[in-house]
């Protein structure tokens, strides 16, 4: 129960959460789908959330979130004009492109600006050919990249967020940008995904000049694609790697620069942004009267590259790696909110399963298990937590960024008994504290409060001399929480998994604690596609459970 | 900055935008012409329950900075703003 309950308050999030005034809470919930209208203009909605924008904004912590919202400054950098500010010696504000307005370059250099230091750390690594181990590079012997730098060779990323793509971005418009346009990271999110679902913006309501000034599309043909023989698009495979599209307009052609990939697993992706490509080419041809190429037949050719051998699939290896058996680097990897979630990237990866054929493949998600296990068998809370996790089979652990597994302090609830889940009792969330007892002395009784330990009216848990009466049973003499009629939840627990062409793989997991009650055992054994007889799966399974 | 209504479009309007996020769901908003964004991207921010700056709104594929107003970006009534969560990779 009261499991259950803690995991319910992580799913859902703080409980006090009441922002929001629904418009139309009749429409919204009537509709089945979560249509809401929040209403920006309601007074007090207003003043609150006025107050919340000013007092971060005091504080040195909430810097970086105020980051986040300052990018514009990336457009300036990115449209090909150079940076007023000069560029430091290590980079330091490469043109940072979170950084604008009156953030002078003095204040932002002395703060501490985790963005900042982490562009600048990476930028300065980028001259070289390995990327201080992160990452081994080796350059093919058969083809030289027409595309080699020389200044920045790498437009591959290890691990980093987007933040630092872009920034990066802003970093080699600078250097190199005078005859490629570099198109920022989340553009080509943005293209692929309209292109995905299909989406077209709205047309306006206005005249020609304001559709011009509205269409994105004009503007992205106008002042990106078409001011430069090149456009290069970073472009996100399946939120586990980065790779690298050139729109080459002389050639006419998509070049794909990957690292890691063949061209089969990012097809899918590269053909959605030719796709919008040439949609905002059309659009712009109709607006604007201009004669855009049309980009959707340009073949996708697979440039060579200089290969990589650690990129976010192989994360998990290289964590199980560097793992040991410590027990701290377990916790922190699990209280990092996401961390799990890129562990386990490569096992739900669509990639994974459309090429689950693919050995290497095979070895990554290996890979991730293996880390996982690790992590699942990590002694104290941090390996209960993520088991309990696991076994509870909500949802898959540590995805998304409030699913962390970071162990918050469980709320105190303080119920009184009978009084069922009523919330909204004035006295009843309150604790016994001793002041609330000198001022309500005998008015607690009068407004019911009871001993929350024996159930009589009169005193307080603190000083309760009796035994304590179940809740459950209605017996005296033991607590609710070791009544003998609770019943034991069904538990799940995954103990294994097997992968095509590599046999089963067993998840050690802790034995159920025996309660000396009747407990059966079910086995729930799920496989998508199976080239496997009755016999090899009797066979495998007695490996799996060790013989037994 | 402050509340400039500029250049016809919205104006001090009320309009209701949404926000659509990457699983496809949208949220609607009414807004004022004159209202920076920023309190828009907070509200919706609570409304998924992830931290302030978790999210990038992008506005026709632009990314948005919390103290335009729809004015200035010349929204109009039921126009779409993209909320994308970071990417990853390697």
């Amino acid at each position: 129960m009261e499991d259950q309950e803690d995991v319910n308050s992580f799913r859902n999030g703080p409980r006090d959460k009441k922002e929001f005034m629904y418009k139309e809470e009749s429409d919204s919930a009537g509709g089945g789908d979560s249509i809401h209208i929040i209403d920006m203009n309601l007074a007090d909605e207003v003043d609150k959330l006025d107050k919340k924008f000013k007092e971060p904004a005091k504080n040195g912590t909430a810097k970086n979130a105020n980051d986040a919202m300052r990018t514009p400054a990336k457009a300036s950098g990115l449209n090909g004009t150079p940076a007023e500010k000069p560029f430091g010696d290590v980079g330091s504000t490469p043109d940072n492109p979170f950084i604008i307005e009156n953030a002078d370059p003095v204040t932002s250099d002395s703060e501490i600006d985790l963005d900042a230091v982490t562009i600048s750390k990476f930028i300065s690594k980028s001259k070289e050919d390995e990327l201080a181990g992160k990452r081994k590079r080796t350059i093919p012997k058969k083809f030289q990249s027409p595309y080699a730098l020389d200044s920045a060779p790498s437009v591959k990323f290890v691990v980093h967020p987007q933040k630092v793509i872009d920034g990066y971005i802003g970093h080699l418009n600078l250097r190199v940008g005078d005859d490629r346009f570099l198109c920022p990271a989340w553009r080509s999110k943005f293209l692929v995904d309209r292109a995905n679902a299909g989406d077209k913006p709205q047309e306006s309501s206005k005249n020609m000049d304001n559709a011009m000034v509205r269409s994105g599309a004009v503007g992205r043909v106008v002042a990106e694609y078409t001011v430069y023989d090149k456009v290069y698009f970073p472009l996100n495979i399946d939120n586990t790697h980065w790779t690298t599209v050139v729109m080459h307009i002389p050639k006419q052609e998509f070049q794909v620069l990957d690292s890691l990939y063949p061209l089969e697993f990012t097809l899918e992706t590269v053909e959605a942004l030719r796709r919008q490509i040439a949609q905002d080419m059309q659009v712009a041809n109709e607006i604007t009267s201009g004669n855009h190429p049309d980009v959707s037949k340009w073949p996708i050719l697979e440039y060579d590259m200089p290969q990589q051998h650690y990129g976010t699939p192989g994360l998990p290896a290289k964590i199980h790696d560097r793992l040991g058996f410590d027990q701290h680097n377990c916790r922190d990897i699990c209280s990092t909110p996401g961390l799990i979630a890129k562990i386990m990237a490569p096992l739900h990866s669509k990639i994974l399963i459309k090429h689950i054929n693919v050995s290497s493949w095979a070895d990554v998600v290996n890979g991730s298990l293996k880390v996982v296990h690790r992590l699942i068998r990590a002694p104290g809370r941090t390996g209960r937590r993520l088991r309990r996790e696991i076994a509870s089979n909500k949802r898959r652990p540590g995805l998304g960024a409030t699913a962390s597994l970071r162990w918050r302090p469980r709320p105190r609830r303080w119920r009184r008994r009978g009084a069922g889940r009523n919330r909204k009792g004035s006295g009843q969330g309150a604790p016994p504290n001793p002041k609330n007892k000198l001022a309500a002395g005998g008015a607690a009784g009068a407004v019911g409060g009871e001993c929350f330990h024996c159930g009589r009216e009169g005193h307080f848990q603190s000083e309760c001399p009796n035994e304590p009466v179940c809740v459950m049973s209605s017996r005296e003499g033991h607590a609710s929480a070791n009544c003998p009629t609770r019943v034991r939840s069904i538990l799940l627990q995954q103990m294994g998994h097997a992968i095509t062409g590599g046999g089963f793989y067993n998840i050690e997991v802790e034995p159920l604690e025996g309660s000396g009650q009747e407990e059966t055992f079910e086995v729930v054994i799920h496989f998508e596609v199976a080239p496997l007889s009755a016999l090899q799966l009797a066979e495998e399974l007695k490996n799996l459970l060790d013989g037994s | 900055m402050s509340g400039v209504t500029s250049g016809g479009g919205g104006g001090d309007g009320r309009m209701n935008v949404k926000v659509k996020g990457q699983d496809g769901e949208e949220v609607f908003f009414r807004v004022k012409g004159s209202t920076r964004l920023k309190k828009l991207m907070n509200a919706y921010c609570d409304h998924k329950s992830m931290r302030a700056n978790s999210f990038v709104f992008l506005f026709d594929g632009h990314r948005i900075n919390g103290e335009q107003t729809p004015g200035e970006l010349e929204m109009e009534e039921g126009d779409t703003i993209a909320a994308m969560l970071p990417q990853t990779g390697g």
